[in-house]
């Protein structure tokens, strides 16, 4: 079977993540190694990436670490990529 | 009898000197090869391995065990004083090198963030390890945010310092640093082939 799992293309250290921005009410693809961040399934590459910090302060969040910032929905898989 | 009173004091303050390592508070540990001076101690890689006191546990809960109650502080140097954090506020540590731990959400703290790229962990697609032990890498990566030049083009929060030697259990020789950009807060750093 084939790894439809999907590494980092920042880091290439980790898995990615589905994420829910619980505060922000909204889905994110998040590296757990980089903190890089993608808004879109389709933005997933080596660019268009944010530091998860920095956009949860710049949306208001000052304590992005805090549990109950982010909840894992499971892992992004290849088939979500268009 | 003053003579009777010279002689307490001398054995209280010889005492006080030798409590710390009759405590058996520390350990040399086998990787070790970096000495450190502790007050009136020279002690190799120390690495508390008792349980820390309530306060300590309070104050710097999820660090590990590397507190120094003597050193004030933790204790991952390498030498030249790279390497030891000191508290700056809640979870949060600052290094000697100046960079910045805080709190990670999966791993409690980036110091234990770094620090899991010092075992492998078959469970991830690509894992690098330092090759040097867990009291010695957070000096390594002090020595290597010292070197650092220009962040990689595109990416101002990553930076790929070459060290000259290798740095990592396949043969990497220089580490990649990535902080939050524009600051020092670190979130996670690993040996790389430049």
């Amino acid at each position: 079977m084939s790894e439809r799992r999907v590494a980092c293309p920042r880091c290439g250290q980790d898995w990615l993540l589905r994420v829910r921005l619980v505060h922000l009410s909204r889905d994110a693809i998040l590296c757990p190694e980089c903190d890089a961040l993608w808004q879109q399934p389709k933005d997933v590459g080596p660019a268009g990436f944010e530091d998860y910090g920095t956009f949860m302060i710049r949306h208001g969040r000052e304590q992005p670490e805090e549990k109950g910032e982010i909840e894992v929905e499971g892992e992004f898989m290849r088939g979500e990529l268009p | 009898m003053p003579w009777l009173r010279h002689f307490a004091l001398f054995v209280v303050f010889v005492a006080a000197l030798l409590k710390p390592a009759a405590a058996g508070a520390f350990v040399s540990a086998p990787d070790a090869g970096s000495q450190a001076r502790v007050g009136a101690f020279e002690l190799v890689a120390a690495t508390l391995v008792r349980p820390a006191s309530a306060a300590t546990c309070g104050l710097h809960e999820g660090i590990g065990p590397a507190y120094d109650e003597n050193a004030s502080g933790y204790r991952f140097a390498a030498g030249g004083g790279l390497g030891r954090l000191r508290s700056i506020g809640p979870s949060t540590w600052e290094s000697s090198g100046g960079l910045v731990y805080g709190p990670d959400k999966v791993f409690g703290n980036r110091v234990q963030h770094v620090l899991a790229h010092t075992v492998p962990d078959a469970t991830k697609p690509m894992h690098s390890v330092f090759n040097v032990g867990r009291n010695q890498v957070l000096g390594l990566v002090d020595e290597a945010w010292s070197m650092r030049g220009a962040a990689v083009a595109g990416d101002p929060g990553a930076f790929v310092v070459p060290m000259g030697r290798a740095v990592g259990t396949a043969g990497e020789t220089a580490v990649r640093i990535v902080v939050r950009p524009g600051t020092s807060q670190i979130i996670t750093a690993y040996p790389v082939v430049p």
